[in-house]
């Protein structure tokens, strides 16, 4: 069930309805039946993994709560191994074994791996996180375990934004689901503007690029000229960021209506000046995520600069692996890490020439754009054939193919540059004209650029 | 409290119903002036160029053969594929007799309208031939903008998946998103590139009409075999909608008393072969739905074809996947007229 359909809107309508009128017990409870329902839509067999993850870190942080030392150590290792048994089973098995025989094979070994066939649970790389972060939080006495099972299978399965984030921590969503929530008008309001940004986010940028971007990857790529492969790749990191800042706008958005924040997960990417910057405003809620549970464990910037830059790279790969099961997405990490690596060491040495901001914008966002390149191809051969025909520069276009998408790339530098600051609308305090003629042009970008069919979400696939 | 009701408490609720304000009211008051204006203006539809073609074969394909004995109905691929003076040569019927009425990315929707807008003149004919594509019962198989155009509100709600064609129906802007797209191509296009308007259609001397910019080398893409078979099958949904077009349209011509042919027009092997592989279940579903709507006593017959091979095509006959040039179209009606002379002895006499 997606975001943009009609299914959803009559869903969403009888839910919202029926919310409005319970009390908070019975709220809950009517949000946790029908976030079972919304994710079972897809495929109801997975619930029983999502139901596993939730009851296994449910029990193992209250059993974390009534011991201590190597115990409490054993019952998050419990918890740890079971989302992480989940994830490598359904999303990396293949992954591992499919490549492991081709390193049997390049050895001259005769390995033939069984492929297994493995269906992708959807959103299982973002429930699984959630409720590893809970475990870890209670292991760090960070957060108290919940008592409530319905409280805490809420907070794992809280449909809004379970299958495509952003990933919240149980320090922020735990209370909102334990406390009685009001709906008041202005929140109700813009919550509706904020999806309906999504909304526009997704069906008049996203889709509508993507259909250039298709056209782009699904020719023959060696044939196609430099312009077409550059522009191809340029309209991918639109399509892609307004794809999924378009679903964590909705899943805000439709939280809000119903009295729950969640976390900002987008900050205008596109327009940070150094790729450090670049990820405080992307994908916000999996950097933090990143850097808490993973990179300061691993020692962060304590340990001299060797092992701070090691330790950057290892959390960009495994932040790379955990975007799929390919050595495309590793690489796009490695990239990542190497450029935070570099701008990290640039920005220690004391004397250093200052770099204009409109160059270092330029640098930042060649690095990524050239990784989108690694998200987009399918394997590295089309990463090969791209990389190599905007390299050797060959080949024109008319003008008209330049201005075709430029209707949706203008939506987006309004959306950003203008009508949404550090994540919020800031439509509602225009003055009503401009609020009107903005209202009217989100209306009409979404049914004038829609596709006739829904285009699932491309985060949904992580 | 603003929401008191017997039944629910809505404590949840604070600070009275939501005011549309003028705010939405311009906005309103904006989509209608579009709609109005802009969304329902006919000049501006027909920059599709299939709205235009449809317009146009109308005028120069259906208008003058005040009573074909044979006519095709489909996509571009029966476009390419079937050759009307050849086809008329091989059942030995005077020209005219055959008619090609295969629209680019047109669809088994646009044979029932174009029937039912042309019945007088097309129920004459003896023989109705609706070449299918091979994703044609795929609930995400587009039906076009010019579908949308001209379907009124039953047709929506009979034939049509997407619930925004329905809403397009009161609010044309729903429907006119691929027109204003085509608009502004041909506005940029005349002011800045300082091209003539439209694309400029013509008969081939086999008696096609198509596109002119339309060649034997340029075929409608250079999309690799296995990009295009995930485009089309990666996603099918066998739709009981699409089936239903089908199932209308060969009631309303056994109606006036006509036979009807669905015909599949072949493809490359390479490509056939490697979606075969790849989609077995997919491809027996889609083809066992088809074959559901045979049925030679009631005069509804159905012919799946699959592989070029089988109808004597060689590889060098397509254009891409799906698309014959003239040397492939020539065999393949040649083909199809013998199977016709065979299949339908003596009904073009009758």
């Amino acid at each position: 069930m997606l975001f943009q359909t009609w299914v959803f809107a009559g869903f969403f309508v009888l839910v919202y309805a029926l919310y409005l009128g319970l009390a908070h017990k019975p709220q809950n409870l009517l949000l946790l039946v029908v976030s079972y329902v919304f994710y079972g839509w897809w495929d109801w067999r997975f619930l029983g993994l999502l139901w596993i993850s939730t009851g296994v870190g449910y029990a193992s942080a209250l059993l974390m709560g009534r011991s201590s030392g190597g115990r409490r150590r054993a019952f998050l290792w419990i918890s740890l191994c079971t989302d992480l048994g989940i994830l490598a089973g359904f999303k990396y098995l293949n992954f591992f074994v499919g490549s492991a025989a081709a390193l049997l094979q390049r050895a001259g070994f005769d390995a033939h791996p069984a492929v297994l066939g493995i269906a992708l649970p959807v959103g299982i790389s973002f429930y699984t996180f959630q409720s590893m972060s809970y475990t870890l939080d209670v292991y760090r006495e960070r957060v108290a375990p919940v008592r409530s099972l319905g409280d805490f299978a809420l907070y794992i399965a809280y449909f809004p934004h379970m299958v495509a984030g952003p990933i919240v921590r149980a320090e922020r969503l735990l209370p909102q689901l334990q406390k009685p929530r009001t709906v008041t008008r202005e929140s109700f309001e813009s919550g509706l503007l904020l999806f309906g940004i999504g909304l526009a986010r997704k069906l008049a940028i996203a889709d509508c690029l993507a259909r250039h971007v298709d056209n782009t990857f699904h020719n023959d790529l060696a044939a196609s000229s430099s312009l077409e492969l550059l522009r191809g790749v340029l309209l991918f990191g639109l399509q892609i960021y307004n794809d999924f800042a378009g679903y964590s706008d909705m899943a805000r958005g439709l939280s809000r209506m119903m009295g729950i924040e969640l976390t900002v997960n987008f900050d205008a990417p596109y327009f940070a000046t150094t790729i450090t910057e670049f990820w405080r405003r992307w994908h916000i809620s999996l950097s933090n995520w990143l850097r808490d549970y993973l990179y300061i464990p691993l020692g962060g910037n304590r340990g001299g600069e060797f092992r701070t830059y090691r330790n950057l790279l290892i959390t960009m790969l495994l932040g790379g692996l955990w975007h799929g099961a390919s050595w495309n997405f590793v690489i796009w990490g490695g990239i990542h890490g190497a450029a935070l690596a570099v701008h990290r060491l640039w920005s220690s040495r004391a004397a250093r020439p200052r770099i204009p901001a409109p160059l270092s914008w330029a640098m930042t966002m060649a690095v990524v754009f050239g990784a989108w390149v690694f998200f987009r191809a399918e394997d590295l051969g089309e990463v090969r054939a791209v990389l190599s025909g905007i390299l050797h520069w060959h080949g024109g276009h008319s003008l008209w193919w330049f201005v075709q998408p430029l209707a949706p790339v203008l939506l987006w530098l309004f959306l950003d540059r203008v009508a949404v600051h550090a994540g919020e609308p800031v439509i509602s305090r225009w003055t009503w004209p401009a609020r009107g003629l903005t209202y009217a042009t989100l209306a009409l970008g979404i049914t004038l650029l829609r596709s006739h069919h829904a285009v699932p979400f491309v985060y949904f696939q992580f | 409290m603003p929401f008191l009701s017997s039944i629910f408490s809505f404590e949840t609720w604070r600070g009275g119903l939501p005011r549309p304000g003028a705010a939405v009211g311009l906005a309103a008051g904006v989509l209608l002036l579009f709609d109005v204006g802009v969304a329902r203006r006919e000049t501006l539809w027909k920059y599709d160029p299939v709205v235009r073609f449809r317009g146009e074969m109308e005028a120069r394909v259906i208008a003058p053969a005040p009573a074909p004995l044979v006519v095709l109905f489909g996509s571009s691929t029966t476009k390419d594929a079937v050759a009307p003076r050849i086809l008329e040569g091989e059942l030995g019927l005077p020209q005219g007799s055959v008619i090609n009425l295969g629209i680019p990315f047109g669809t088994s929707y646009d044979a029932l309208f174009l029937y039912r807008r042309h019945r007088e003149r097309l129920s004459k004919a003896k023989l109705l031939i609706l070449g299918l594509d091979e994703c044609c019962l795929d609930a995400h198989h587009t039906f076009q903008a010019h579908a949308p155009y001209c379907a009124p509100l039953q047709d929506r709600l009979d034939y049509f998946e997407d619930p925004g064609t329905l809403l397009g129906w009161a609010w044309r802007t729903c429907d006119f998103g691929p027109a204003a797209a085509w608009t502004a191509e041909t506005l940029f296009r005349t002011l800045i590139h300082k091209e003539k308007a439209g694309i400029p259609f013509a008969f081939t001397p086999d008696g096609r009409f198509s596109p002119t910019y339309l060649s034997d080398k340029a075929g409608p893409g250079n999309l690799s075999h296995e990009v295009r078979a995930k485009a089309g099958w990666d996603h099918f949904v066998l739709s009981r909608k699409r089936a239903r077009v089908l199932k209308d349209f060969a009631a309303l011509a056994r109606s006036d008393g006509i036979q009807v042919l669905f015909l599949q027009i072949p493809g490359r092997d390479r490509y056939v072969d490697w979606v075969e592989a790849r989609y077995p279940e997919t491809r027996r579903a889609s083809r066992e739905a088809l074959l559901s709507l045979h049925a030679p006593a009631d005069g509804v017959r159905v012919r799946p074809e699959f592989r070029g091979s089988e109808m004597g095509l060689e590889e060098t006959d397509f254009a891409d996947h799906e698309h014959l040039r003239t040397t492939g179209a020539r065999k393949f009606t040649e083909n199809l007229g013998r199977w016709l002379r065979r299949e339908y002895p003596g009904l073009w006499l009758q």
